[in-house]
């Protein structure tokens, strides 16, 4: 576009001056070629020229004056007429033909002349407009390169530049972005009508800056740090640029989108909130529990319209306490809308709206609230508190039921005490490109986790070792007719003072023959029973590191298994399952407080 | 930079913000100072015969007078043209200064500031007056 106008203006420089140059020689000598041709049909008037003719024709002539040889031809057959009036009548057709002659030679001889230059003329636009063309093309090709590639780069950064001068005015090179952050063309336009507080605020700033009364960086510091225009936020960031002699000649303005960085903030923010409510809520939760009550009798005092105002705004209050700004928000919106109504039914309407609202937020937090413990009369006890009331117990009167009951309170369901199984599970399946449905876990008994804290761990290898070796790949499962999706139940049962622990999978199962190959190879010897390869699987000699996947590691983990349960004087049983599946079954004795005395004192 | 024994003429209608200021400035070596509480007593304390004050720091919003109209009022007096004239603003009143550049301030501090801060302002102010460093 600006490149164009270059070259308009290169070509009106060039061809203007050209123009005048050759109308200021052709018109006139148009009007003579023209003049000339009147004057040559004078001269051959039927070969009888007359004299009055001859002697316009010389006038015109002398007029024309087109060079100095012509014009002395002229002035010479001019004499001769004049001399006409000496000669004899006899003879003075003849002279008279003779000046004719010579009058129609000068004036070919003119119009070659002309036609020379003419040509000459036409031959010297040519040669001009072949330069002109050539020189434009060779000047102007990079430049209009340059300004291509200068737009390009304006029209699709993300950043919006544009600058200004001590008028104010928005220079021609700025981004397309900064256009979208006003939302309008910068072209011809005063910075001071675009920033936002508009011109009554900075229309003399932006040319006073320039003076520079104090430091650029402090008065840039006045200028708007942040945009906000239709939702989008940028940040401007102000450069001064000087002239050769220090003088403040331009402001480059660079304007960044922080939309999205913004929109973090407030994200993370809420977050803060909601985690800040749920943590004051968890820490009072009686105080909860009335709000609950509070919501819950929204509905019913909806028909007490003054009654309800009240309720409202003390529950308001109540969701301040709890930093749950939400609803703080959304009982102030109902309250103001109820201010000056006394229609019940747009009570009831507010009455609906929180209770459904507070609902959903209670159902979304439900993992980190747990609810139902709000009604649980509980208290909780440090680990630290209950070892002392054991040891106290221990030395006044261990065979108690007391001794029973403090051991009780630090029961756990199984699922609770091996949760972290969950994300081995999963996490396993998914490294392996495996599918698995969550743990299946079967409650049933509780359990001291703190007291087989060693053997659970070892319980890992368990879990790996089924998803790894187990679980077929989804494309096999449904090809052999089972659901996609992997499965293991956890179930922990008590039976004559022994605890049994199962982990059933549904996977392809322990491969008979290869764990006789693998005997055999090993100089192990072969199996002749379940018991036998459970007494394998487990042993450390059978596993090599051919089998050592990133996964199920060396194989020592069943091994260290066996280890931990024989600790707890209890025993492993592995077996392939009828409708296919292994299955896992630990027994281990139930430690009292006695035996963990007896057995620490044996040690 | 300005000599340490400027007589500093402080405005502010708070007093902590005032005691913020001088201990401040004293933090980077001032030691003389004159304290108002509103424009008006500032400008009576400036016209105070043999009153030598040579650099003032006020607060824009202040009953009676505020900043801005101080300022208006020491320019419009021959004497107190080329006075150093620092106004203090928050974040939110800055547009205020961009006002107070027609009317000739000097530089300004945005609450809440640092002794550097007031060092660096002092210097900027210093600097543009004198033309040397």
């Amino acid at each position: 576009m600006k490149i164009n106008g270059l070259k308009r203006r290169l070509l009106a420089l060039f061809f203007l001056p050209l123009l005048v140059f050759i109308s200021m020689r052709v018109f006139p000598v148009v009007g003579t070629l023209e003049d000339l041709r009147v004057i040559k049909n004078y001269g051959t008037v039927d070969h009888k020229p007359k004299k009055e003719h001859l002697e316009s024709a010389l006038v015109l002539l002398q007029n024309l004056r087109i060079s100095g040889a012509s014009v002395a031809d002229v002035v010479g057959l001019s004499n001769q007429l004049s001399e006409l009036k000496a000669v004899p009548t006899d003879r003075r057709p003849e002279t008279l033909k003779g000046i004719a002659q010579g009058i129609v030679g000068v004036t070919e001889q003119m119009q070659n002349q002309i036609w020379n230059e003419f040509a000459m003329l036409g031959a010297f636009v040519v040669v001009m407009s072949v330069f002109f063309i050539f020189m434009t093309r060779s000047l102007l090709a990079p430049i209009s390169n340059l300004a291509a590639s200068m737009k390009l780069i304006l029209d699709h950064t993300a950043q919006g530049f544009f600058h200004f001068d001590q008028k104010g005015k928005i220079g021609g090179g700025y981004s397309r972005a900064a256009e979208h952050i006003f939302g309008r063309s910068l072209q011809n336009v005063n910075v001071a009508t675009v920033l936002p507080g508009g011109k009554e605020r900075w229309s003399k700033f932006v040319t006073d800056l320039f003076d520079e009364p104090m430091p650029f960086e402090d008065l840039v510091g006045l200028l708007p740090a942040e945009v906000n225009d239709g939702g989008r936020v940028s940040k401007f960031e102000y450069k001064g640029v000087r002239d050769p002699a220090g003088k403040l000649s331009e402001v480059m303005v660079v304007a960044t989108d922080i939309t999205e960085i913004r929109e973090l903030e407030k994200q993370a923010e809420t977050e803060r909130e909601l985690h800040k409510s749920l943590i004051r809520i968890i820490s009072a939760k009686s105080n909860f529990l009335e709000v609950m009550k509070q919501v819950d009798d929204l509905q019913a005092s909806a028909q007490d319209l003054s009654r309800f105002k009240i309720l409202l705004h003390s529950l308001k209050g109540s969701f301040s306490f709890f930093h749950c700004r939400p609803f703080v928000e959304l009982c102030h919106q109902w309250e103001s809308r109820l201010s000056d109504s006394s229609d019940v039914v747009e009570a009831l309407a507010a009455a609906r709206d929180i209770q459904n609202e507070f609902q959903h937020f209670l159902s979304q937090h439900e993992d980190v609230l747990h609810l139902k413990s709000f009604t649980e009369k509980t208290v909780s006890v440090s680990y630290e508190l209950l070892e002392r009331v054991q040891s106290f117990i221990k030395q006044v009167n261990p065979d108690t039921p007391l001794a029973r009951l403090v051991d009780e309170m630090q029961e756990r369901e199984i699922s609770e005490a091996l949760s972290w199984l969950d994300e081995v599970w999963t996490e396993t399946a998914t490294a392996l490109g495996k599918e698995v449905e969550p743990i299946k876990w079967v409650p049933s008994v509780k359990i001291n986790p703190n007291r087989y804290e060693k053997m659970f761990k070892t319980l890992i290898h368990v879990v790996r070792n089924s998803v790894d070796h187990g679980i077929e790949s989804p494309e096999v499962r449904e090809a052999l007719g089972k659901p996609r999706k992997g499965r293991l139940a956890i179930e922990l049962k008590y039976d004559q003072s022994m605890y049994c622990l199962t982990l059933t999978d549904d996977g392809a199962g322990i491969d008979l023959q290869r764990v006789i190959e693998k005997a055999k190879e090993k100089g192990l010897p072969l199996p002749q029973s379940d018991d036998d390869v459970t007494a394998l699987l487990l042993s450390p000699e059978f596993s090599t590191k051919s089998d050592v996947t990133e996964v199920s590691g060396r194989g020592v983990g069943l091994s260290a298994l066996k280890q931990e349960v024989q600790d707890l004087q209890g025993r492993i049983r592995i077996r392939n399952l009828a409708r296919g599946g292994t299955r896992t079954t630990i027994w281990f004795i139930r430690e009292t407080e006695q035996q963990g005395i007896t057995t620490e004192e044996a040690a | 930079m300005f000599d340490p024994s400027t007589k500093i003429l402080v405005v502010d209608d708070v007093l902590m913000m005032r005691k913020l200021v001088v201990k401040s400035c004293q933090e980077i070596g001032f030691t003389n100072f004159v304290e108002a509480s509103d424009g008006k007593i500032a400008w009576e304390l400036l016209n105070i015969p043999g009153q030598t004050i040579g650099l003032i720091i006020s607060d824009i919003t202040m009953p009676n007078m505020t900043g801005v109209d101080l300022l208006r009022k020491v320019r419009a007096d021959k004497k107190f043209v080329a006075l150093p004239f620092l106004l203090v603003t928050a974040e939110a009143e800055k547009h205020q200064i961009v006002d107070a550049i027609q009317l000739g301030v000097s530089n300004y501090l945005v609450k809440p500031f640092s002794p550097d801060a007031i060092h660096a302002k002092l210097q900027a102010v210093y600097e543009k007056v004198t033309g040397k460093k």
